[in-house]
């Protein structure tokens, strides 16, 4: 991966990742029939590209949907159907864009992360793609955009977080407000594993290896990964914890707080159950809860113990939104920890109990603002790092957890989606995931390309943060620190004031 | 001071070669557990071949990766937490009682309790040999594993509460249930909840009505006697305690599935 130098720092370069699989989904079907004499007229017409001729070449290449403005176009001097003069062309909506997402990660949403996956380019902040459709939470709440924008460049803002804010520990900054989650090996392939470590290191930022043990593959990232310590203990070794700069505590997940990772037996793959050190093909459990911990106290000497194996590691507590979160949240920074790592009630991928999903946590929407007020108040604001998940979609999610109160996100399906997923929400069944991304699966997962998942992560981490650039820059802000707590710059939709 | 030099001053002496004695206690009080586990650490790196820690009073992660396999670490008094997290390899011997999390995913190496565990002993443990004079408290063995040749043992002399091997992946758990002659069961209530690995073995009575969702109990087989036989002889010879081989007597516990709970990913099952 080449670097480019811009004037202050480095931004890793986008490239151009175009999938072949995914440019069959589109919005529009651009449709051209067998009666074509290929006259070339279309081509000249549309504005967009939809129809093509290669120099030289008789026919006019199969139209590209994805360019497409749809049946609205009929408006326009050059809408080819009309001007068409066999009658072969024909534009309709299409079939598959509707079916594809859901009220959270609407068609557009997932399209829009494809692109800027494919492209690296941000969306403009008024694009559909920003907002899902649920009708609460992110999608209520806008920014007020003061009028106008100017373009900002890559090296005028600033997006870096501190991780460690506490006087003792190592420093570690991030130049991204977002790093990758965790999801463990057997949970997805080794190749998703790797592409997420590549851009954490492209990124000067981090991965997280989940529970299922530290794949040999991560260590020339090393520095960039996460190490988990969860209920089930899996992989958990003495030397995968003296190697992480951060291992991560998973009390909880949002997605199905109370209860514990399960990986069904066809995934337990003879190499997965070696990692992982247990029987191959049969389900795997992590316990419920950590059923050594029970209290505050418990927590601390949780803690302690590998801070007591590797004193360098920052400490990072990942908990649900429960009722209480705040006194969690204060309990976590007693105990040691350096991240604070609040986990909403909307992640979650297919492996997650039906029943669970969506239906425990608190929306993180209403747990960012409140621990970050009660922290706040309780004068240690400052010496703690609020990272928010679950449920964070798009950069503009992102932006508004931050203006909530977060410091910084952490994404996973959004990555995900990146990689090519259709959230078909197969991931745990079966062999796995369709598209290779969550399988250990060794023929499933040769669909999916490290270099290219890689690069795809990149463009999409660039394309978060010019967009976070471009938001930052109309408030007339530098530094992704001024908007962290910036409730008044946000606007609730149901007219009601969001307080801070 | 340094640290090191404090690590020095708790350190009694090593007279006899290879042996190092460190005393847990300074002036009637004890010592931090950073302090004393890094003299514990020097005496290892060291190339100590026996410690032994006197006056031991709740000092956590004592032995915690410690990782030889001819190392062995003798206690006298009570070791807190998390005694011998990772441990790889050594022996531990402890003359007292240990508490909450013993052997916390260990690897390898054999600990040996002249006393009671206390709650979550062996969590996670995926390899290695504990053995406990006295009883144990709650959620034993919780979610022990194996992979191929290796495979935690814990073997209980007293009883064991509830959730004994709870989520359990692999292993073995063997209760002997010495002095609770007198009462129903030597263990408590839902045990085995969620197993899906492994097997345990009771000495005494356990109804169908103190396991957990998952577990049933199974008939002994030769296989079993002859895993559990040696497992008894050990414990005997380690406590100096004569145990008759009455396999009537005896409980098997096992998974009644390696696949339980698929069923809640049933999308259409909401």
């Amino acid at each position: 991966m080449s670097l480019v130098e811009s004037k202050e720092k480095c931004v890793p370069e986008a490239s151009w990742v175009p999938a072949e699989r995914l440019k069959m989904i589109n919005r529009y079907v651009v449709e051209r029939k067998g009666s074509c004499i290929s006259c070339g007229l279309c081509g000249s017409l549309c504005p967009y590209g939809v129809h093509k001729r290669i120099e030289g070449h008789a026919s006019i290449l199969p139209p590209f949907d994805q360019r497409c403005i749809g049946p609205s176009c009929s408006s326009n001097d050059f809408y080819c159907v009309k001007r068409c003069p066999t009658s072969s062309l024909s534009v309709s909506n299409s079939e598959t864009f509707p079916a594809l997402g859901d009220v959270r990660w609407t068609s557009e949403m997932v399209l829009g992360t494809w692109k800027m996956a494919e492209t690296g380019k941000a969306l403009p902040l008024d694009h559909p793609a920003n907002v899902g459709a649920c009708g609460g939470g992110f999608d209520q709440l806008h920014f007020r955009l003061p009028k106008g924008s100017k373009p900002v460049k890559d090296h005028e803002f600033t997006t870096a977080i501190d991780l460690n804010r506490r006087s003792r520990g190592p420093r570690v900054k991030i130049d991204l407000p977002i790093y990758g989650g965790g999801m463990s090996y057997g949970s997805v392939s080794l190749h998703t594993m790797v592409a997420k470590a590549r851009c954490a290191q492209a990124w000067n930022t981090f991965t997280c290896t989940g529970e299922g043990g530290y794949p040999s593959e991560l260590l020339p990232y090393q520095k960039h990964v996460i190490t988990q310590v969860a209920t089930g203990l899996f992989g958990v070794k003495e030397e995968s914890i003296k190697r992480a700069p951060i291992v991560e505590f998973k009390y909880a997940q949002g997605a199905k707080p109370g209860l514990g990772g399960h990986l069904l037996y066809e995934k337990n793959t003879p190499l997965v159950a070696k990692m992982r050190q247990a029987v191959p093909y049969t389900s795997l459990f992590s316990p419920f809860p950590f059923h050594s911990v029970y209290s505050v106290e418990d927590h601390k000497k949780h803690l302690d113990w590998i801070s007591s194996i590797n004193p360098n590691a920052l400490l990072s507590v990942k908990v649900s939104t429960p009722n209480d979160v705040e006194m969690v949240a204060v309990g976590s920074y007693f105990a040691g920890a350096n991240i604070v790592h609040l986990d909403g009630g909307y992640g979650g991928t297919g492996a997650a109990p039906e029943i669970a999903k969506k239906n425990i946590a608190t929306p993180i929407e209403y747990a960012i603002p409140k621990v970050h007020r009660f922290l706040t108040n309780e004068g240690i604001r400052d010496e703690v790092t609020l990272i928010a998940s679950g449920g964070v979609r798009t950069g503009l999610d992102m932006a508004k957890a931050i203006a909530l109160g977060a410091d910084g996100v952490v994404i996973g399906t959004a990555e995900l989606v990146a990689m090519g997923c259709v959230r078909c929400g197969n991931c745990e069944s079966g062999r796995g995931c369709p598209r290779g991304i969550a399988t250990t699966d060794p023929e499933l997962m040769m669909q999916l390309e490290t270099d290219w998942a890689a690069q795809r992560l990149i463009n999409l981490y660039g394309a978060w943060r010019q967009q976070l650039g471009d938001l930052m820059s109309r408030f007339g802000m530098k530094d992704v620190s001024e908007l962290r707590g910036r409730t008044d710059l946000l606007r609730f939709d149901g007219g009601k004031e969001v307080k801070a | 001071m340094t640290k090191k030099s404090r690590a020095e001053a708790s350190v009694l002496g090593s007279d006899v070669e290879g042996v190092v004695t460190i005393d847990a206690d300074r002036d009637g009080a004890p010592i931090h557990f950073k302090e004393l586990n890094a003299a514990i650490r020097e005496a290892m790196e060291g190339g100590a071949s026996k410690i032994v820690l006197l006056n031991v009073t709740g000092q956590r992660y004592i032995a915690s990766t410690a990782s030889r396999d001819d190392l062995y670490i003798e206690i006298h008094g009570t070791p807190g937490n998390d005694l011998a997290a990772f441990l790889d390899g050594p022996t531990i011997e402890v003359f007292g009682n240990a508490q909450d999390m013993m052997g916390n995913t260990m690897n390898s190496g054999k600990i040996i309790v002249h006393g009671n565990a206390w709650d979550v002993t062996g969590l996670a443990a995926r390899g290695g040999m504990m053995f406990i004079k006295g009883s144990s408290g709650y959620r034993v063995g919780i979610h022990m594993k194996e992979y191929g040749q290796t495979r935690p043992t814990l073997v209980i002399g007293g009883t064991a509460k509830d959730y004994l091997g709870e989520y359990m992946a692999g292993g073995t758990v063997l209760v002997l249930g010495l002095g609770s002659e007198s009462v129903a069961s030597p263990v408590g209530i839902n045990i085995g909840a969620g197993i899906h690995g492994g097997r345990i073995f009771v000495r005494g009575h356990v109804s169908s009505e103190q396991l957990g969702a998952g577990a049933i109990i199974a008939d002994m087989t030769e296989e079993d006697i002859s895993e559990v036989d040696p497992l008894i002889s050990e414990f005997s010879r380690h406590f100096e305690v004569d145990i008759k081989r009455d396999w009537r007597m005896f409980t098997k516990i096992v998974p009644a599935s390696s696949r339980p709970f698929s069923g809640k990913y049933d999308k259409t099952n909401i």
